[in-house]
């Protein structure tokens, strides 16, 4: 299934909504592709996390590929299935992102 | 997934794209029956309807509970092997075992969390570097092939862990995740909690007469060059003043959850007949294990390796206060001040007054609480000693003050990794080990896995390499690789090495 699984930091989710509503602006997509209300999760840990299952369209990519930078600096991940095997990213090393882009653009 | 979780098909489908975890095994049918009985005992105690709690047993390599909430509905995934990995430290710590066991779980722990989140090459590396510890142990006695095990007899701690006392916990807290004003009853434990935090929120300082935070410390980031060498560390005290209310209403919600936890844990004690002293101490060593899990958990991915500069961060632990506040609910369930059943109030009645007394010096002190902080320093010293080869001279007090000044409070965090021994981080150094107040076994076993892992991992172009040769090697499915990853565990049950691998690949890493 093509799809990629946002998580961030709870506080910050409304934040992270909003940037992402500048993206889809900046890349003329209607209203259809905002996020819609996180699924919030508790961990045993003490971390509280908004999470977001989003479809991977042609659409769409440009506005991942541009979310990266602010999930990191938030501490959020990025998770991605590639075959059988899952992908998670949560830091910038460019392997990882090259990775990641590539198995994004498997999909499209 | 069964219908009883109350979600529809589409909310089913995300539950499922969130949690993609490889799955350890079936959950047994014992776990089930646990997950369950605590489950509708909460509902009973606490009038909760059963679309507040719907609990959904799993057992993943990820080892870690969790709970979802769309909108209303809400869910919880109950993580079988989060309680056994917890257990499986509590019972080398009650039966005082050599650290190397302890170190051997950490291990294998992480080489399933590399499995599960697709990390094969350094998942099956971490696997062998644990079994070649295990053999160099056994090498170090006269009895090879056998491992040499020695333990303390302890009746009441394996009737504690055989109880289903840490399942019962772990659920319990998972339910008060997902309910938090849905009763009166719970509406009263609530602001029990709040009421608590605010009358205990500061403390006077160490070094000054100034009233100071006391559960919340900031974050702190420890910097590494492309060459893996450490770089300095960052204090984020700006960044983290802004998320101070969040941290707070965070912390808050952890304690309540734990206090549905311990009603949980208390209810099974009570049937299997288990001293309260045993189960209050059984409670403070699973709340530190599961940090120790949990941050272990966060600090896999972050681990540096060399080609890149990295920043590897650690958030700060709420384990102290959760502590703190464990001792504070015994007692004021003994004093029945909170709204739990009375069989629950009358069994923390049965414990010892020394004990409490003990328990209650300890927290009020501080001690308690200092000590918990040592998940963090161990982290932050294991990966100073991988990235220099042995652990640099801590800084003296002057020096520390004259550097940040009379508010030096984080200067000494920051320092208080360096405090501890080097060999802690060293496993091959406890082969002859003895229990001793300060050398606790999982600790130990704690710190030198970290390091070992840290050497694993930082050589990227290792894992790599092992990653291409794994993948040629058609003939390994799901089984075949959790046989490997915990092979090492297999001998220490068997009290035996075995001489070969089960696949011929880990000859060729």
């Amino acid at each position: 299934m093509s799809e990629i699984v946002i998580r961030i930091p709870a506080d910050v989710a409304g934040d992270f909504q909003t940037f992402w509503k500048d993206l889809r602006v900046a890349e003329a997509l209607d209203q259809s592709n905002d996020l819609g209300e996180p699924v919030l999760s508790d961990n045993f840990d003490g971390g509280a996390v908004a999470a977001w299952v989003v479809l991977i369209t042609p659409y769409i990519a440009p506005v991942i590929t541009a979310i990266f930078g602010y999930l990191i600096a938030k501490r959020g991940e990025l998770e991605i299935q590639k075959g059988d095997t899952t992908i998670r990213m949560k830091n910038l090393k460019p392997s990882q992102v090259k990775e990641f882009l590539a198995a994004i653009d498997e999909y499209l | 997934m069964s219908t009883y979780s109350g979600l529809n098909l589409s909310e089913r489908h995300t539950v499922k794209s969130l949690f993609r975890r490889k799955v350890a095994e079936p959950v047994s049918l014992g776990d089930r029956n646990q997950v369950r009985s605590t489950v509708s005992y909460l509902r009973e105690v606490f009038y909760l309807r059963q679309q507040d709690a719907n609990v959904l047993p799993v057992s993943t390599l990820e080892w870690s509970s969790t709970s979802l909430s769309f909108g209303s509905k809400k869910l919880a995934l109950v993580d079988v092997e989060q309680a056994n990995a917890v257990s499986f430290l509590l019972a080398k710590s009650f039966l005082y075992e050599r650290p190397i066991f302890a170190y051997n779980e950490f291990m294998i722990r992480a080489s399933e969390f590399f499995y599960s989140t697709g990390q094969l090459g350094a998942s099956l590396l971490i696997a062998k570097k644990a079994n070649d510890k295990l053999r160099e142990y056994t090498r170090s006695h006269n009895f090879f092939p056998h491992i040499t095990r020695p333990i303390a007899p302890n009746n009441a701690a394996f009737e504690a862990l055989s109880s289903g006392m840490v399942l019962a916990f772990v659920t319990g807290h998972e339910v008060g995740h997902l309910t938090s004003n849905d009763s009166e009853t719970l509406e009263e434990i609530s602001e029990w909690v709040k009421s608590t935090y605010e009358r205990n929120e500061t403390e006077p300082g160490k070094y000054n007469e100034a009233q100071h935070v006391r559960f919340l410390k900031p974050e702190s980031v420890q910097k590494f060059d492309a060459d893996g060498n450490f770089a300095g560390d960052i204090i984020l005290g700006i960044k983290f003043r802004d998320r101070w209310d969040y941290l707070k209403s965070l912390q808050i919600g952890e304690a309540f959850s734990d206090v549905l936890g311990l009603v949980a844990l208390t209810k099974v004690a009570i049937d299997s007949n288990i001293e309260a002293d045993t189960a209050a101490s059984t409670v403070l060593e699973l709340l530190e294990f599961t940090e120790m899990l949990m941050s272990l958990k966060r600090l896999l991915p972050r681990l540096p390796i060399r080609g890149v500069a990295t920043n590897v961060p650690y958030e700060s632990t709420s384990l102290g206060f959760r502590r703190f506040m464990f001792v504070e609910v015994i007692e004021a369930m003994r004093k029945r001040l909170l709204p739990v059943p009375e069989i629950i109030s009358a069994y923390w009645n049965t414990m010892s007054e020394v004990g409490l007394k003990d328990l209650s010096e300890k927290n009020q002190s501080g001690e308690l609480y200092s000590v918990s902080n040592r998940t963090v320093h161990i982290a932050r010293g294991a990966l100073l000693v991988s990235s220099f080869g042995h652990m640099p001279e801590a800084p003296t007090e002057e020096l520390i003050i004259e550097q940040y000044g009379p508010l030096a409070g984080n200067g000494f965090f920051l320092a208080s990794c360096q405090k501890i021994p080097e060999i802690w981080f060293r496993i091959n150094c406890h082969s002859d080990w003895t229990p001793k107040p300060e050398n606790e076994t999982v600790p130990v076993g704690y710190a030198s896995a970290i390091c070992d892992l840290a050497n694993i991992v930082k050589k990227g172009t290792k894992t790599e390499a092992a990653e291409a040769v794994v993948k040629r090697q058609s003939s390994l499915d799901h089984s075949a690789i959790l046989e490997l990853i915990r092979h090492p565990r297999k001998q220490v049950f068997q009290r035996r090495l075995i001489g070969r691998w089960p696949n011929s690949v880990m000859r060729s890493l």
